[in-house]
């Protein structure tokens, strides 16, 4: 199982690889010859690595110790583009948007991987400057090394087609996506009231312009579709504190569910498909971890899943 | 000897330009940076301007007394107050557009020369000025306002320049307001290169009150023809071209006290302090006091002209008075309106803190610093949309944005009090509009796909999504706890008109506390374990 499973990654990646280059996206072929080697020569690495206990950051450290580092992902003298969700102006105790403790982490890591460059944005539904201040993600991302960059100007997003994409066949993507040699997603867990659940999938919403376009064309072909652009070579989940009720902004009377979690894994749809049971529903619940499968982003089958459960 | 005399009035003059230079600094700075820094700025500068200043403590006056009252009317008393004492220095020192003027004047570098005051034209501006603002519309008024002329400039020409630097977006930036905003400063500037101070000599209704206080107050500058010798070098160093050489006389209601000609003469004639020894008193002195010389009486011609002035002035004030208590009020407010019904049937939408469209176009001097402030720029001039009487008076464009939940910077910003100071805590509940859903335009009814878009935004939760007939989370609203920031409006993904939109309200309310248990409803996650786990520690994991 684990040697078939490895095989079939390699493959996919390297036939992932091999289609980048014909697609012919400009900075695609050199990029995914980085990712596709990194986690395939090192050591193998499971589906889902989820720890629990201690605080962001340990829990953080704990889940790269398991994959060898963020070396593995990161080289020396790349450039890494980090994609919290910064999406409301709430504090991070409201967990509307991702720790800032765990975004400043990842950046540490990164850096000391060698990283040339590691940018940090989002695309916020709320004032952009304002939700990366109150988030406190701006000032501990930059405390970590990092460039915060705007996500809320018009002229820093370019067209482009996604290809495999059913609705959402062209859309406005932030430049540094285009840009970066390493993709990192970093969600925050989260009741969303119309997407049910905002997790990895969910949120690279946030890299493209124009997010109405996914509501009115229907937001879970559209999500789908999205992650079809770029796949993040890494998924970190934060389910520290698991809002389970007024999502995706927060209100007063939210419930949480504090789980001292983190989630980590290479695969999209399996990350999101375990959260959903973290959130206290099932990956059937929502519409856009199917799509996301069948698009072949990856695999939603809890019970095939290789999950390493590890505590700190 | 004369270098000797001279020492003192280059100090004044040098404090002089050194205030000058930072209120426009300040003042630049305010509007053209973001962050809090620049609030401060531009709050610092804009609550010492005196026409928006005034309106504080008038429409302040009108609606009661108390502390409140007192810090209102602080600025405008304290300006007034200091002018009556040492004459018409506020529009020297505390004037960025003023400073603006000589920066103009400057880049021509010619001599100036004495010019003849528009009196008829500069009672008239000002009668016309306070009619308009008694009558309802301060906006309307404010055209020829030194602040509001300076703070739409910045606002809606030299900001969005600063933006298109830093590659931000402008959303929202129409024609109309950036070429009234510039040819309106553009007028302002061409006649100071072409004349200094025209603008404040002859049209500015600031000028034209402190005028008159400058002529009443002990201390401001003096010619003594006595002792002048009719040289014009004051006269060419006058950006309010108002010391006429020939004549040997100055006219203190268009001096700005900026003491260039104080320094310049040779003789001492000019001087800035207290009021000279009255002439007949003169006559009665002994020679060697007689000699060290005092003003001489004014021209003839030229008093009659300044009490005419006067009259006119106070004449004006009282009519303005008297039409703001008229029943005309109300009927010039009826005849060129006060708002127009919208695209889609939706009224106008005013910030938090205008109480009501009544008083928000009374009070609102439209000088554009809270649309330079409002960091989602949500606030938009209106072009019509408040009517003839609102016209570039901020309303919320909710094609552009929506109101920040957690932000007051319009509030903190205003410096007329049109835009009352709220806590944050009062701002959240103040009911500026209330939502309209319309189901059959929704995504949810119409396409059967999930959206909930407008609940997503919703701070208050007044838009919910529950799980209806569709099978889908569905748009559920209530009224009462909706404050009409325009989240769900912005939001909605429905084009032309929008499935949830946001109407104005004339009179703002206070909208319902949100229940904390309004979220309560769903469902709570199985806490047990999955039972997929194997290792030791796999029940503390929900999979």
């Amino acid at each position: 199982m684990d040697r078939r499973e490895f095989l079939k990654k390699t493959a996919a990646l390297g036939a992932a690889g091999a289609l980048g280059l014909f697609l012919g996206d400009r900075s695609a072929p050199s990029r995914l010859w980085a990712e596709s080697q990194a986690p395939n020569t090192i050591r193998k690495i499971p589906d889902i690595i989820a720890v629990k206990g201690g605080g962001q950051a340990s829990r953080l450290d704990r889940a790269l110790q398991e994959i060898g580092g963020i070396g593995a992902f990161v080289r020396k003298g790349q450039t890494v583009v980090i994609k919290p969700n910064i999406g409301w102006s709430q504090e991070p105790d409201i967990a509307a948007n991702t720790n800032p403790e765990l975004v400043k982490r990842l950046v540490e890591q990164c850096i000391q991987a060698g990283a040339k460059k590691v940018w940090v944005f989002d695309h916020s539904c709320d004032n952009g400057p304002a939700s990366y201040k109150t988030s406190l993600i701006e000032s501990y991302a930059k405390d970590g090394g990092a460039t915060v960059v705007p996500g809320d100007s018009s002229s820093s997003y370019q067209e482009v087609a996604i290809p495999g994409a059913v609705t959402l066949k062209k859309t406005k993507v932030h430049e540094l996506i285009l840009e970066a040699d390493v993709f990192i997603n970093v969600p925050v867990l989260k009741d969303h009231s119309g997407a049910g659940m905002t997790c990895a999938m969910k949120n690279l919403m946030g890299i493209v312009w124009d997010r109405g376009a996914f509501h009115a064309q229907g937001l879970d072909q559209c999500i789908a579709d999205c992650c079809l652009f770029r796949r993040p070579v890494l998924n970190i989940v934060d389910a520290g504190k698991i809002m389970l009720s007024g999502g995706p902004r927060g209100h007063a009377g939210s419930q949480y569910n504090e789980q001292q979690m983190l989630i980590l894994s290479t695969d999209i749809v399996a990350i999101d498909a375990v959260s959903a049971r973290a959130l206290g529903k099932t990956p059937e619940d929502f519409g856009y971890i199917a799509r996301g499968q069948e698009r072949g982003l990856g695999a939603s089958d809890l019970e095939k899943l290789d999950i390493r459960r590890l505590t700190v | 000897m004369s270098r000797s005399r001279s020492r003192g009035p280059r100090a004044a003059r040098i404090i002089r330009i050194g205030a000058a230079a930072i209120v426009l600094i300040l003042a630049g700075f305010g509007f053209l940076a973001a962050g809090d820094a620049a609030d401060l700025a531009s709050r610092t500068v804009a609550s010492w301007q005196l026409f928006p200043s005034a309106e504080r403590a008038i429409a302040s006056c009108l609606a009661g007394f108390g502390a409140a009252l007192f810090v209102a009317c602080v600025a405008a008393l304290a300006v007034l107050a200091l002018s009556a004492l040492f004459g018409r220095w506020y529009c020297a020192a505390l004037c960025p557009l003023g400073t603006l003027q000589d920066l103009a004047s400057l880049l021509r570098g010619k001599k100036r020369a004495y010019g003849k005051p528009h009196n008829l034209l500069r009672t008239l501006a000002f009668v016309i000025v306070a009619c308009i603002a008694a009558l309802g519309s301060s906006s309307l008024a404010s055209w020829i306002d030194p602040w509001s002329l300076f703070g739409r400039f910045f606002t809606y020409d030299l900001r969005p320049l600063v933006r298109l630097a830093n590659r931000e977006d402008l959303p929202g930036l129409n024609v109309v307001s950036v070429v009234a905003a510039a040819v309106a400063m553009g007028a302002v500037l061409a006649a100071s290169f072409l004349s200094g101070r025209w603008f404040c000599g002859n049209l500015c209704p600031v000028g034209a009150a402190l005028g008159v206080l400058n002529r009443l107050a002990p201390l401001r500058i003096r010619l003594e023809s006595s002792s002048c010798v009719s040289c014009g070098k004051c006269a060419s160093v006058c950006r309010a071209t108002c010391i006429d050489a020939a004549a040997k006389s100055l006219d203190s209601s268009r001096c700005v006290n900026c003491l260039a000609c104080v320094e310049s003469c040779p003789t001492g004639a000019l001087h800035y302090g207290p009021r000279a020894i009255a002439p007949d008193r003169i006559a009665r002195m002994a020679p060697h006091r007689r000699a060290s010389g005092s003003e001489l009486p004014m021209r003839k011609a030229q008093a009659a002209l300044s009490r005419g002035q006067f009259i006119a002035a106070v004449g004006g004030g009282i009519a303005a008075i008297l039409l703001a208590a008229l029943p005309g009020r109300a009927f010039a407010a009826k005849a060129i309106g006060s708002e127009t019904m919208g695209r889609d049937g939706l009224k106008p939408v005013i910030p938090p803190g205008a109480r009501s469209l009544e008083r928000f176009l009374d009070v609102c001097v439209a000088c554009g610093l809270c649309v330079d402030r409002c960091p989602s720029k949500v606030l938009q001039p209106s072009l019509g949309q408040l009517g003839a009487r609102g016209i570039m008076v901020p309303r919320l464009d909710h094609s552009i944005s929506y109101c920040q939940y957690d932000c007051t910077a319009c509030l903190d910003a205003c410096p007329s009090g049109a835009l009352e100071k709220l806590s944050l805590a009062k701002k959240r509940l103040t009911k500026i509009g209330d939502a309209r859903l319309i189901r059959d335009r929704c995504v949810v009814f119409k396409n059967k796909t999930k959206c909930g878009a407008c609940a997503e935004h919703c701070p208050t939760g007044a838009v919910r999504m529950v799980v209806g007939e569709t099978g889908l989370p569905e748009p559920v609203f209530t009224s009462s706890i909706c404050i009409g920031c325009g989240a769900c409006h912005h939001a909605c993904p429905v084009r032309p008109d929008r499935a949830i939109s946001v109407s104005g309200i004339a009179v703002h309310t206070v909208a319902e506390t949100p229940s904390p248990n309004l979220f309560d409803a769903t469902p709570k996650p199985a806490t047990k374990a999955s039972a997929s786990g194997t290792s030791a520690d796999a029940d503390a994991f929900p999979f």
